[in-house]
């Protein structure tokens, strides 16, 4: 089956969205283990491992819209849907942390968050989220719950 | 050569090829007549096929198993009354919505089904392509495609009958009708136990659904029965109409939500309810997803409760001191500060998490996401002896014991649930992490994240081995089946989850919290008694009793201020780093307490593990205990958890020291 030129732009975006998460997660699982590797610092990767598995979990519903899409198959658009909001949800999960560890550190004073900084919350779930956020707001419409529709 | 005979019903919708698959089994070996005082037409067929003589017997066609007409009578009484080895449902699979609402009716029947997708060559050629394996997961049947007409697909069919006929006990899946309509069915199921008669002739449930939908043979089945009358009284308060209408919504509802799963292109248009269960119930992403959406409750759940946690640390820290300070009369100054302020305090500490828990729980459940959860873990569950609706409980054991064994409250079945209150405090919550984490981290270094996660499988593993234990032993039988709903997916709204968390949060406060004052009471008096010994000291009634139990956990290789450590840890398991504190008398900092422990030669490597062992499986904190009370309510199943995994946690700890010891890891 041929692929439609939409569901083209949504493939691409999956498999850029996948490839990042999916590379992220094994990263953030790899230095949970112990391992050193490059960047961790500058990208701001954890050592994580129930992190990374997210990020591999997103990663791999992104990569399977791909492999659906790919294969002609409209239904595949389901998994970019759901990758993103998945992307959304678990960022957002991201950032209350951050903010109840905030009201640790500036309003409790508690001891083990003495010069603590929303820097040290940040963490790839955050920063690739924005690229799922853009897409949510491209392609808001069709994954209203009230009203979307596969009608492609 | 025969060795067994298997009888098999056909059953399906009209027009749905069932005559053609009969011939297909039967070839020339019929004979037909009528069945008994009506004239519909009974067609009989013998087929022998390997080992076994199948006598296959063609149902009337029917739509639903309604008594609106005589065919669906006889179609359901042959069923039930003559109970076949086999029910094949023939399913027209280019009409599978319409086919697939007998077959949600068909699955209470308690027999064991097989469908036949019949016109499989039809609904491909239409373009229709259908997941058999999705079929069988979503309705626990086994399908197999077949093409009447060119009998293709008879001999896996025929196999498939006889490998249905042999095998024992079967999981099956239902439908569920929503609380409202779920609890009535409930109550009949109740009535309908205690006569003996019907409780055996007839499965319980279907007993239950039909006397719901006010169906008038079914009515007139159980006259004269020793619970008519109650039965009656009840169904008099229903209005079996509405029943009737929502029972048949509900169905649908499956159906609707089940069909995008099985079949592309059977719907014309997939919604986004459609696509999301597309991701959710997908073989390989299923189970992680879930497990990542787990993870994020719970990592938000400890994270966000933290700050509040430490406001009421403070709070009752400072509420207790100034009680010290201004009440002269020492000893009420105890109780009350050390006493009643510091033991609630102990145990409200954990409201924030409890409610945020809830909270979460509740836009997960409000969303529909849950009932997905259950249905994923539904086989997994099976395994061990219990059902989907017991995994989100047994999850939820790793926050906190209190709101898991409250969440029990999902599962329908009496058994099913006692025995996931029973093996839930197994889970190790987040109370008995901070003695791995001085423990583990004192005694083995770089290894301390390994052993503490040996300590969490540890813990599944003996809720596993608890749960097939009890499901073999003193509550047997088979796992009930799984009631299966599929609502919509929903933005859960703000107020309902807030309510929904308050109505479940509340209770743990009104309850437990009543138990737990009483228990803090009896321990500050344990500990100050008699007057003017230490708190807590060896002349104290907690340390004699410590040294009373001495010999009992001296083969464990734990010495009386462990005894004292794990009686404390009774309140609440966290105590246990708090009472070896006071005991090795270095107060509450973790540091001087690690580096006591290591100075004390009555504790290292091996019985630090076994501690970490006890206080993971010995009897649950006191407001469990007050939970299980309460939602098992026996004071029998109650006690019987207290002893059985003091007594499994003794038998565990004492393997690892004494077979540690042998192997030389002692001292």
């Amino acid at each position: 089956m041929k692929t439609s030129k939409s569901n083209k732009n949504k493939m691409l975006f999956a498999l850029l969205a996948g490839i990042l998460y999916a590379i992220s997660g094994l990263i953030q699982i790899v230095a949970g283990f112990g391992l050193e590797i490059g960047l961790t610092d500058a990208l701001f990767i954890p050592a994580d491992i129930f992190g990374g598995f997210i990020l591999l979990v997103i990663g791999s519903v992104f990569l399977f819209g791909v492999k659906e899409l790919n294969e002609g198959l409209n239904e595949g658009v389901a998994y970019v849907y759901v990758g993103i909001i998945l992307a959304l949800i678990f960022a957002g999960i991201y950032v209350l942390v951050i903010g109840a560890n905030a009201l640790e550190a500036y309003v409790i004073l508690s001891d083990d968050f003495e010069g603590w900084t929303p820097l040290d919350d940040m963490k790839p779930g955050i920063y690739i989220a924005i690229i799922p956020l853009i897409a949510y707001f491209s392609w808001k419409s069709k994954m209203s719950l009230a009203r979307g529709y596969l009608d492609e | 050569m025969v060795t067994k005979k298997i009888t098999v019903a056909l059953a399906g919708n009209p027009n749905v090829g069932k005559t053609t698959i009969f011939n297909a089994i039967t070839g020339a070996r019929q004979h037909v007549g009528n069945w008994p005082g009506v004239t519909v037409e009974k067609k009989i067929g013998i087929r022998n096929y390997k080992d076994f003589e199948i006598e296959v017997v063609d149902l009337p066609g029917t739509y639903s198993l309604t008594a609106y007409s005589i065919d669906e009578i006889v179609a359901r009484d042959y069923i039930i009354e003559e109970r076949p080895d086999v029910v094949v449902q023939i399913v027209d699979a280019t009409n599978l919505e319409r086919n697939l609402y007998l077959t949600t009716q068909m699955m209470e029947l308690g027999s064991k089904v097989v469908i036949a997708l019949n016109m499989s060559d039809l609904a491909e050629q239409k373009g229709d392509i259908i997941f058999k394996e999705k079929m069988e997961e979503f309705l626990e049947i086994p399908v197999v495609k077949t093409v009447g007409s060119k009998s293709i697909g008879i001999d896996r069919l025929l196999d498939e009958i006889i490998k249905e006929a042999v095998k024992g006990p079967h999981h099956e899946h239902e439908i569920g009708y929503g609380n409202k309509a779920e609890k009535k069915i409930n109550e009949l199921e109740n009535i309908i136990n205690n006569d003996n008669v019907l409780s055996k002739k007839y499965p319980l449930r279907w007993l239950s659904v039909k006397l719901l939908e006010g169906d008038e043979n079914i009515l007139q089945k159980i006259e004269g029965s020793s619970i008519a009358g109650q039965v009656k009284k009840l169904l008099e308060t229903a209005d079996l109409e509405d029943y009737e209408a929502v029972m048949a919504d509900k169905r649908y509802d499956s159906i609707n939500a089940m069909l995008p799963q099985m079949c592309l292109r059977c719907v014309k248009k997939l919604t986004v309810s459609d696509m999301i269960d597309r991701v959710f119930t997908n073989k390989y992403l299923g189970l992680p997803i879930f497990l990542a959406f787990m993870w994020g409750a719970f990592e938000l759940t400890f994270t966000m409760a933290t700050p509040f946690m430490d406001l009421i640390d403070i709070v009752f820290g400072w509420v207790a001191g100034f009680v010290a300070e201004k009440i002269e009369i020492q000893w009420l100054a105890s109780l009350i500060a050390d006493g009643i302020i510091g033991g609630v305090g102990s145990v409200l500490i954990f409201v924030p998490n409890i409610f945020i828990l809830f909270f979460l729980l509740s836009i997960l459940e409000g969303s529909g996401y849950l009932a997905r959860a259950a249905f994923i873990m539904d086989k997994l569950m099976y395994s061990i002896g219990l059902q989907g609706k017991s995994f989100i409980p047994m999850l939820m054991g790793f926050g906190c014991s209190v709101p898991a064994i409250m969440a029990t409250r999902t599962i329908e079945d009496e058994k099913d649930r006692l025995i996931t209150i029973l093996v839930t405090p197994f889970m190790s919550c987040g109370a008995r992490l901070p003695v791995y984490v001085l423990l583990a981290g004192t005694f083995f270094g770089k290894d301390a994240g390994s052993v503490i996660f040996a300590i969490y499988v540890l813990g599944i593993l003996a809720a596993i081995i608890s749960a097939k234990l009890f499901r073999n032993t003193i509550l047997k039988g088979d796992p009930a089946p799984f009631i299966m709903e599929l609502p919509p997916y929903r933005i859960p709204t703000l107020k309902a989850s807030a309510i929904h968390m308050w109505d479940k949060g509340s209770m743990y406060l009104k309850k437990a919290g009543t138990i737990i004052l009483f228990g803090v009471i009896f321990v500050w008096l344990l500990a100050s008694l008699p007057w003017g010994v230490e708190y807590g000291s060896k002349d104290s009634f907690v340390g004699v009793i410590g040294h009373i139990l001495e010999p009992l956990v001296a083969p464990l290789g734990f010495d009386w201020q462990i005894a004292v450590a794990l009686i404390f840890g009774f309140i609440a398991k966290e105590i246990v780093v708090g009472s070896l504190g006071v005991l090795y008398g270095v107060g509450e900092d973790e540091e001087a307490l690690s580096t006591s422990l290591i100075d004390e030669p009555s504790i290292y490597a091996l019985n630090a593990l076994g501690l970490m062992v006890f206080t993971l499986l010995y009897m649950p904190c006191v407001a469990t205990i007050g939970v299980i009370r309460k939602e098992s309510g026996s004071w029998k199943w109650t006690v019987f958890a207290i002893v059985y995994s003091t007594v499994f946690a003794w038998i565990m700890a004492f393997t690892i020291f004494q077979a540690g010891t042998y192997l030389g890891y002692g001292i």
